[in-house]
């Protein structure tokens, strides 16, 4: 049951970053996009077990 | 020499003397059967506990002892100091511990139990949480026996003073053995 | 291509890159820490060996044990419970690479909160890294966090339910081992690894079990041993002979009602007189100023000595701070008291430990005299600790 709960935790991190990198591709302001950058990051790194 | 300056001489020093009695504290004595308890819950109780061991007076040890437990007993051994964690190791609030020492305090004055306060605590055991307990238990004390480093403020021997309560101040805690011995033969 | 959708991928390229270097770093904690045991250790094994549900998982932290000739009692000592207490750990590193045993048995765990020391906690400008002089070169270690890391265990829940009281706590204390124990087998991964001490402290038939723990200098309990209510005589046996050193220590009863803490599951689960012992660590010092490794070696700190002259500070506390040395010297010497009171109540099964480094021993030569160079570690193929 934890380690379900975990994995759709995950799993929404990941959805949540493909969201953001699709919006950094969609905006056109260059300080909105810089901010969508700065935020896929950590979503990256916990998807990957890193952080 | 001749008869006059003598009797002078002799005037003089038992003037002194019995200047330096007057201000010299009469300590007084101890009798058991004794209680030992706590004003505040810290563990300082078990510390004067293995003291009382070690000077070889017995005792029977009550946290939280209440006005009942001083039947047939003589003195009140009563260890000044707060403790949160204390408080919570047996299950009472603040108010319901000040209230508790408070009664016993009361019950020992009107049964003639004499009541000896320490504080080993030292400056931990001092401040605004502990002082209330501090000052109840020292302020109902036939003697006060405590750690310099809770007194560096005077705190107990001011209360000492103007209580005229006989008070030994020791550097550590193993030292309150010595006094010990001497106010419960 | 428009002009966004290339900024977009120059971008995603810097993210990248900057992930790449930041994902290295924090990758590198993943490194374990080299210990390198000395003679007096008889046997070495893993904690999974008390506990099955822990193999291959994070939390297979080393076990050393000690064991004399004569039979006699056993000592656990934890460290690392919280891997941003470095006194704990030190203590313990100290104990495996220096000391050894006459008589019984010492069960020595320096880094309990074993995936505690892959992350530092967030928002605290913690060193990852900080090391020990010896006489020459030095020693490095990890400086963790407080608790295990998310990566291991996640999400945290918005209330922590203790098993198997009910307790309600702060939902981030789930991954806080002071606070699972006695743990359960299937449980979250801290629970596991809770479990798994419990289990050793039972299986091994422990006497006498003590954590080594941290706090910040302005936390009423420091500077102060933690007893189970069946341990308080020890523990105030110990009291009076560190005071004979010098070394002020207050006793402190360990709370009813305050479950998951060692000093009560311990205690209460177990035959084992169970203790914990505070130190004060200015890294973890709410009013600190900046943080170092050198804070955490020196424990020096203008803004504490503000705090100081104005009484905010629990502990002893002047221009010579709080030097890590003193800090392992109390444990030591701590150690040394409980085991002296313990010996004092139980002489038929005595613990007998030799070549524990004193108080004074710590403070005068540093505890770098008392770890091993890393050319005395046999394993060692690299020069990495210079």
């Amino acid at each position: 049951m934890l380690a379900v709960l975990h994995w759709i935790y995950i799993g929404i991190v990941a959805l949540v970053a493909l969201v953001v990198l699709a919006e950094i591709f969609r905006e056109r302001a260059w300080y909105h996009q810089l901010a969508y950058a700065l935020i896929l990051l950590p979503l990256v790194l916990r998807v990957l077990h890193i952080k | 020499m001749t008869t006059y300056p003598k009797i002078v001489a002799l005037v003089i020093v038992l003037a002194v003397l019995s200047r330096a009695c007057l201000l010299a504290q009469v300590k007084p004595r101890f009798e058991k059967p004794i209680l030992l308890t706590s004003a505040g819950q810290s563990a300082d109780v078990t510390i004067a506990s293995t003291l009382l061991k070690k000077a070889q007076i017995e005792s029977t040890v009550k946290s939280l002892a209440q006005p009942a437990d001083l039947a047939g007993i003589r003195t009140l051994v009563i260890v000044a100091g707060y403790s949160s964690k204390g408080l919570g190791a047996a299950g009472i609030s603040r108010d319901e511990e000040m209230a508790r020492v408070k009664a016993l305090l009361a019950a020992a004055a009107k049964a003639g139990v004499r009541v000896l306060t320490m504080h080993l605590g030292g400056a931990a055991r001092r401040g605004n949480q502990s002082d209330d307990f501090n000052r109840v238990a020292a302020e109902a004390a036939t003697y006060l026996l405590v750690v310099k480093g809770g007194n560096e403020d005077q705190f107990f021997g001011d209360i000492a003073r103007s209580k005229k309560i006989p008070i030994d101040v020791v550097d550590k805690i193993s030292s309150a053995v010595v006094p010990l011995q001497a106010v419960i033969p | 291509m428009q002009a966004h959708h290339a900024r977009a991928l120059l971008l995603l390229a810097l993210t990248a890159g900057f992930g790449y270097l930041a994902g290295r770093d924090f990758g590198s904690m993943h490194r374990p820490d080299r210990i390198i045991p000395g003679s007096g250790v008889t046997q070495q094994t893993t904690l999974s060996r008390y506990s099955p549900h822990l193999l291959g998982a994070s939390g297979e932290t080393p076990v050393y044990i000690l064991e004399g000739k004569k039979p006699g009692g056993t000592l656990a000592i934890l460290g690392g419970v919280h891997p941003n207490e470095a006194a704990g750990f030190l203590s313990c590193a100290v104990i495996v690479e220096h000391a050894a045993v006459l008589q019984g048995r010492l069960i020595v765990i320096p880094q309990a909160s074993w995936g505690g020391y892959t992350c530092t906690d967030p928002m605290e400008a913690y060193p990852q890294q900080y090391a020990i002089p010896l006489g020459e070169g030095e020693r490095t270690f990890r400086y963790g966090s407080r608790g295990m890391n998310p990566v291991d265990q996640w999400p945290d829940p918005l209330v922590y339910l203790h098993y198997p009281s009910g307790q309600q706590l702060s939902g981030i204390e789930t991954r806080n081992l002071n606070r699972c124990f006695p743990g359960r087998p299937d449980g979250t991964y801290t629970e596991r690894v809770a479990h798994a001490i419990q289990q050793m402290l039972q299986s091994e038939d422990v006497d006498i079990a003590v954590d080594l723990h941290e706090a910040a200098p302005e936390y009423p309990v420091i500077n102060t041993i933690v007893a189970h209510e069946r341990g308080m005589e020890i523990a105030a046996s110990a009291v009076l002979s560190l005071e004979l050193e010098d070394l002020q220590y207050t006793l402190e009863r360990s709370p009813v009602r305050f479950r998951g803490l060692s000093h009560r599951e311990w205690g209460d689960a177990t035959d084992a007189y169970a203790f914990l012992m505070e130190t004060g660590n200015i890294m973890q010092g709410r009013l600190r100023g900046a943080t170092s490794p050198e804070l955490l070696l020196t424990g020096v700190d203008p803004m504490y000595l503000k705090a100081a002259r104005i009484g905010m500070v629990k502990i002893p506390y002047d221009s010579t701070g709080v030097p890590l040395n003193v800090r392992v010297g109390r444990h030591l010497q701590g150690l040394r008291a409980l085991v002296e009171g313990y010996n004092a109540l139980h002489p038929e099964r005595p613990i007998g430990i030799t070549q524990l480094p004193s108080y004074a021993e710590c403070v005068t030569s540093g505890i770098g005299a008392f770890l091993n160079a890393p050319e005395a570690d046999p394993s060692s193929t690299s020069g990495e600790d210079q």
